[in-house]
């Protein structure tokens, strides 16, 4: 009798959502292993040796200004990617300067549908971006090559840390419209359509990540970027075996 | 046994075939939670014809064209006995071109009608797709669009305006009768002039209409 199409879920766990997690749980563990840095650097203003176009830490610092009721980014696995910045993020800091490029990506994806919980979810997850892209670039200088662990690194400018949250802020995106569309199902049109949006997006962004990270070069923001977003690099740490015991 | 769908992608050099592949990829990865399988037209998985597949595709004469006919049914058995059928139990497989591509191929170089290189391909190559996109652009377009690209991707005897004219005109003969052509599976024409994300929506709804993805939680019932 010859097989009938029939798509079935899978039976268990994709390897790539466990990759995912374990992605996620790297950017906790470096947030906590760096705070103490980050916050001396933040509160005493102090400037950013290799982002000229940064004069001070308390540039990226600012508390994320959005927060949603909605439970998406708990369902997405991106529940700590709100709450951190809530809780660490500085009230009385200036307006990030990365916050309007992931704004911006989060326009691209919502389009006209901008009063449903999954739009109201995605604004506040790229929100986030800018503030955890932020976090590790103002740390950047006391990390490491993301190639050769040495501490020398090239300067990265506003422009290179703009297109790595508009990266980010897609892949949180995307994140929040599957976690929609897996609860809510195919009938969602305009969730379709803006997640299409974000696929679309990612292929767009696949060219310009081989450049983007060589400019990031520091590890710990190439992993941040490079984990975020569906492309052909998205888990070669974890895909390999080597997703641990790597320089933090 | 249930399997997952053979998807095959088509289109002149330059209408988002691969954009589209990609895109499709992300989905079946990212909500379905399902890897795909993805390929190519030939993939060389039969090392005995493998200078034939070189030669009839880069140095076209009347004097290689059965070899060459007979080099892409073996590659496409390959593929099918190694690839396709072994993946479809666990995962979709996408194919960057397959039957159709063959056709057009033939009818350029050859001269031969779509029916008569059908007819020669389907001798050997028994399973169809489920679903054949193809992608629809004005020749015009599709040069300049594959004109941009870097490398070697374009070649001199092959992408250019008349020849790709031609092999629109053999993708046109062939969707007007899809009957005719039961190995190309369901066809979809997309416009290859939209943009990625509303060509993704297209084909995405397409799957859904025919049951080629697995069912969301509450996906029976789909408005437009």
């Amino acid at each position: 009798m010859p097989a009938q199409v029939a798509p079935h879920p899978p039976p268990t766990q994709p390897i790539q959502r466990l990759w995912q997690v374990l992605a996620d749980g790297l950017q906790v563990q470096r947030l906590h292993l760096h705070l103490t840095e980050w916050r001396d650097l933040v509160e005493g203003a102090a400037p950013l040796p290799d982002s000229p176009d940064i004069h001070h830490a308390d540039a990226f610092a600012a508390r994320p200004v959005r927060s949603t009721s909605t439970a998406l980014p708990d369902v997405a696995g991106l529940g700590f990617w709100l709450e951190l910045p809530a809780k660490y993020g500085l009230v009385a800091a200036p307006s990030n300067p990365l916050t309007p490029a992931a704004l911006g990506a989060g326009h691209a994806v919502i389009g006209d549908s901008s009063q449903t919980e999954w739009s109201e979810a995605v604004r506040c997850v790229v929100n986030a971006a800018a503030w955890w892209v932020g976090f590790f670039s103002v740390i950047r200088h006391r990390g490491v090559h993301h190639i050769t662990l040495d501490q020398a690194k090239p300067d990265v400018s506003l422009a290179t840390l703009s297109d790595a949250v508009t990266v980010v802020a897609f892949g949180t995106a995307i994140r929040v419209l599957e976690a929609h569309l897996s609860e809510a199902g195919e009938s969602d049109e305009s969730a379709r359509s803006a997640y299409c949006r974000a696929l679309a997006a990612s292929v767009e962004s696949e060219r310009r990540m081989p450049g983007l990270l060589d400019e990031l070069a520091e590890l710990r923001l190439v992993d941040l970027v490079a984990a975020s977003i569906p492309w052909r690099g998205q888990y070669t740490k974890y895909a390999g075996g080597t997703g641990a015991g790597q320089v933090e | 046994m249930a399997r997952h769908p053979f998807v095959v992608i088509e289109g002149l050099d330059g209408t988002g075939k691969t954009t589209l592949r990609k895109a499709l990829f992300r989905l079946w990865e990212g909500l379905y939670g399902i890897t795909p399988l993805c390929l190519l037209t030939t993939n060389f998985l039969d090392a005995t014809v493998a200078a034939d597949i070189v030669t009839g595709k880069y140095s076209p004469s009347s004097d290689n064209r059965d070899r060459y006919m007979a080099a892409v049914a073996a590659d496409k058995v390959a593929t099918l006995d190694n690839l396709i059928r072994p993946a479809l139990p666990d995962r979709p497989v996408i194919s960057d071109r397959w039957m159709l591509s063959e056709l057009a191929f033939f009818g350029v170089k050859h001269d031969l009608s779509p029916a008569e290189t059908y007819q020669q391909l389907a001798g050997t190559v028994t399973q169809p797709a489920d679903l054949t996109f193809v992608l629809d652009l004005a020749p015009e377009e599709s040069i300049r669009r594959a004109g941009t690209r870097r490398g070697d991707a374009t070649r001199a005897d092959w992408d250019v305006l008349d020849v790709q004219a031609r092999v629109r005109q053999i993708y046109t003969e062939v969707l007007a009768i899809p009957r005719a052509y039961p190995l190309l599976g369901d066809i979809v024409l997309l416009d290859g002039a939209a943009n990625p994300a509303e060509t993704l929506h297209l084909a995405w709804r397409a799957l859904i209409d025919r049951g080629l993805v697995p069912a969301l939680p509450a996906s029976k019932d789909i408005s437009a």
